[in-house]
């Protein structure tokens, strides 16, 4: 456990070190969020979708701004393909840790620094500019902190599923811009997936990227109760079998590339 | 040798290498347009659920799509070393394109052509080539029309390249311009793929100024369909593309003679 624990801290400094480039990176992220506002005013302007009013959509797009930090933007394949590349793989592989353990608690780190540094900075730009919206009743407080959770798990089995197909593969970068692409549209960013037109939108319930936006969205505008636990849960045991079947296979396949 | 013969020469050997693979190429090439297809997914899901947004229906504003992503496709094609360059100050290898006897930029952009990349160029044209149809259909759009949005989708890809090579410009004083490019370009494109009167003032003065975005599709494009603006936009915007793109290159000259080398 300590182990798992001083790696998640090591990201955490080593993510410091950056602090002010990020920085713009936020001022970019809070643009992007400005501008799919501002397309939710205009088209949802007189009438909304049902319940995804214009300013049900405002504070949508600024939460799943927020949560893009935490879920989705990380590092491509948490650096699995790197030391694939480099042979550096085989050195963590024999280290007397669980490899699946040490590549989600190093990645930990960051997204930790992330919450601080990216998502909470945002957050704070999107409450000045639209508001906040301030949860009624106490029950979505644990069920919020429970999606998000399983949303921060989620993407980093994804990312993971991502890293250690390079195993397989040298054009991870491909299965990364796949993952990313769905991660974009799949997830209920921007769009909730129930407006997605037809075999999309079904699509987007069947996988695992709703888990990551969607359902956490919903319960935060309290849209959804407890039964929007149901998908992510469900996800996050399937992905973590599929992960680690696949890490027990990629410890039998592993070879150092060069010399 | 002229200067654009040496680029030619460069582009082609690029090409070559890239088409030892042909079917890395073509398989790389579907992969790109579909993945960039996700854009117009978004936006068709919203303009199909709301019919107008800003005023615009999903045919105008496909065409604005279109325009964006046939003139980002381009860009990515041609200048994708240039899209990197933080990395050539990061590692010191400028060193290596300052040597040559003619402008570095010419170097850089021929070592490296993207070709898959033209995947996206086809999927934009293609929603352009189906909007572009039904608007010529119900009239909103003439002939010349048609081939002004043409020619101005492929003179655009200058935006972008201009944009991409003031940001590459910063890496000679700031060294790492990686995250800027977030700001500098992806944001303003995505901006620019719907009619820019929908967004907050700042933010539409920003991308008609500094981030002249709104010159590749939205200020011809909306003279045309006749929501505004006047036949000046038709001179106008290619005019500010040629006059961005030499403002560009000043700064671009100015850094590289401000260039350190890495080492001590």
């Amino acid at each position: 456990m300590g182990a798992y624990w001083l790696l998640a801290k090591k990201a955490f400094r080593r993510n410091m070190q950056y602090r002010a480039s990020h920085m713009v990176n936020n001022a970019a992220s809070a643009i992007f969020g400005f501008i799919y506002i501002a397309v939710w005013q205009a088209a949802a302007r007189n009438a909304g979708a049902g319940e995804y009013t214009a300013a049900v959509m405002a504070r949508w797009v600024a939460f799943t701004q927020v949560m893009l930090w935490l879920a989705v933007f990380l590092p491509h394949g948490l650096g699995i393909p790197e030391a694939v590349r480099t042979g550096a793989v085989s050195l963590e592989m024999l280290r007397p840790v669980d490899f699946h353990l040490l590549v989600i608690s190093r990645e930990l780190g960051t997204v930790w620094y992330n919450a601080w540094f990216r998502s909470l900075p945002l957050a704070l730009v999107f409450a000045l500019a639209v508001g906040v919206h301030v949860p009624q009743r106490p029950a979505t407080y644990p069920l919020l902190a429970c999606a998000v959770l399983l949303s921060v798990y989620l993407g980093l089995c994804q990312q993971y599923l991502v890293g250690i197909s390079s195993f397989w593969t040298v054009q991870a970068r491909w299965a990364w811009q796949l993952v990313n692409t769905c991660q974009m549209v799949l997830s209920g960013f921007m769009v909730p997936i129930d407006l997605l037109p037809p075999p999309f939108s079904y699509l987007a319930r069947a996988l695992p990227f709703a888990p990551l936006l969607y359902d956490p969205a919903r319960i935060y505008l309290e849209l959804s109760g407890a039964e929007a636990l149901a998908w992510p849960a469900i996800w996050a045991v399937l992905l973590t079998l599929i992960c680690r079947s696949l890490t027990a296979k990629a410890r039998r396949r592993l070879e150092v590339q060069g010399g | 040798m002229s200067i654009l013969r040496i680029y030619a020469r460069l582009a082609v050997a690029s090409l070559r290498a890239k088409m030892q693979y042909k079917l890395d190429f073509l398989v790389n090439t579907l992969l790109w347009g579909a993945l960039t297809t996700a854009d117009f997914l978004m936006l068709a899901a919203i303009m199909l659920r709301f019919e107008r947004v800003g005023g615009w229906d999903i045919y105008e504003v496909g065409l604005l799509y279109g325009m964006a992503w046939i003139a980002t496709g381009l860009y990515r094609t041609f200048a994708s070393e240039l899209h990197n360059f933080d990395q050539y100050v990061v590692h010191g290898e400028f060193d290596a394109l300052l040597v040559r006897p003619w402008p570095t930029l010419l170097t850089l952009l021929g070592r490296n052509l993207e070709p898959h990349r033209l995947g996206a160029v086809l999927q934009g044209a293609i929603i352009l080539g189906l909007s572009a149809r039904h608007l010529l259909a119900v009239g909103t759009l003439d002939r010349f029309g048609l081939v002004y949005v043409l020619a101005s989708s492929f003179f655009g890809a200058l935006i972008p390249f201009s944009l991409s090579l003031i940001t590459a410009a910063f890496a000679f004083w700031v060294v790492r311009t990686g995250d800027l490019l977030t700001f500098t370009i992806h944001a303003p494109i995505s901006a620019s793929q719907y009619p820019l009167t929908i967004y907050p003032r700042w933010l539409k003065t920003l991308l008609l100024s500094v981030l002249p975005v709104g010159f590749i599709n939205f200020i011809p494009v909306q003279y045309l369909l006749g929501k505004g603006g006047g036949p000046w936009a038709l001179v106008f915007s290619p005019a500010v593309a040629v006059g961005f793109t030499l403002a560009a290159y000043g700064l671009w000259r100015a850094g590289e003679r401000r260039y350190q080398s890495t080492g001590s």
